[in-house]
């Protein structure tokens, strides 16, 4: 092999090498496969739903991917998302933020109360990979309450302190 | 305004979370400082023990250059 042919491998190498290292610098966050929305007043006195602060628990499942994760876990329309592991929700932020903090394929616990019976039951939920976000941007690593035990742990871990971002924006 | 460039910087220094609102006005009623409630929008500065170290707020002028010194100023 001569000089050149080596010196273009080397370049090519180096090409391959910046391509693979942005692909795995974009954060890609885990999909539900669910669209969601707030419950009604009526629907909150129904569906028996608690209220915090005057905003009603829950997200009202209005249409689902047909192949998705929720689907294929046995979600239906028209029930409602109470939580997410320990994530109690309460507007369409509270669930997007643990997706975005959760990896695609992870499984998730997830508390609904069933349409038509209106009872609680428990699913569990392999989640989906939504599409990637800039690593250049500030990014949550944990989202709500229920996770403040596994933040302090990492916290300890790797020697940092805790920065919470406490949003009062009527999502 | 966290997607500053400064913000984003400093961040790594940390272990965030995100506590939105309902909840969020639990925990600033919990971890306040004696009986004032966190502002909101604002952050709040834990130890790994759960003790309130200092707070910032998102809102108002110069919001991005504070919370970036109060980063600074905490994360020392």
């Amino acid at each position: 092999m001569n000089v050149g042919t080596t010196r273009f491998l080397a370049v090519l190498f180096c090409c391959v090498m910046y391509v693979a290292a942005a692909a795995e610098s974009e954060i890609k966050p885990a999909a539900l496969g669910a669209d969601t929305r707030a419950p009604t007043a009526e629907e909150a006195k129904t569906y028996g739903l608690d209220a915090l602060v005057g905003r009603v628990r829950g997200q009202y499942v209005t249409a689902l991917d047909k192949e998705g994760p929720a689907a294929k876990a046995g979600l239906k329309a028209g029930d409602v998302i109470l939580s997410l592991d320990d994530n109690k929700l309460y507007s369409r932020d509270d669930l997007e933020d643990v997706m975005r903090v959760t990896k695609p394929g992870a499984s998730v616990k997830v508390a609904v109360k069933r349409a038509g019976t209106f009872k609680e039951e428990a699913l569990t939920v392999t989640l989906g990979t939504a599409l990637a976000a800039s690593k250049d941007a500030f990014t949550w690593q944990y989202a709500g309450p229920g996770q403040l035990n596994q933040t302090r742990a990492r916290a300890r871990k790797e020697g940092k302190l805790i920065l919470v971002g406490l949003s009062g924006a009527d999502t | 305004m966290l997607n500053d460039a400064e913000v984003v910087k400093n961040a790594d220094r940390f272990v965030r979370l995100i506590i939105r609102r309902p909840q969020a006005y639990e925990f600033s009623q919990r971890f306040g400082e004696s009986d004032k409630q966190i502002t909101m929008p604002g952050i709040a500065f834990l130890d790994w023990q759960g003790r309130l170290l200092g707070t910032a707020e998102l809102e108002g002028e110069g919001a991005a250059k504070k919370l970036v010194e109060k980063m600074k100023e905490i994360g020392r």
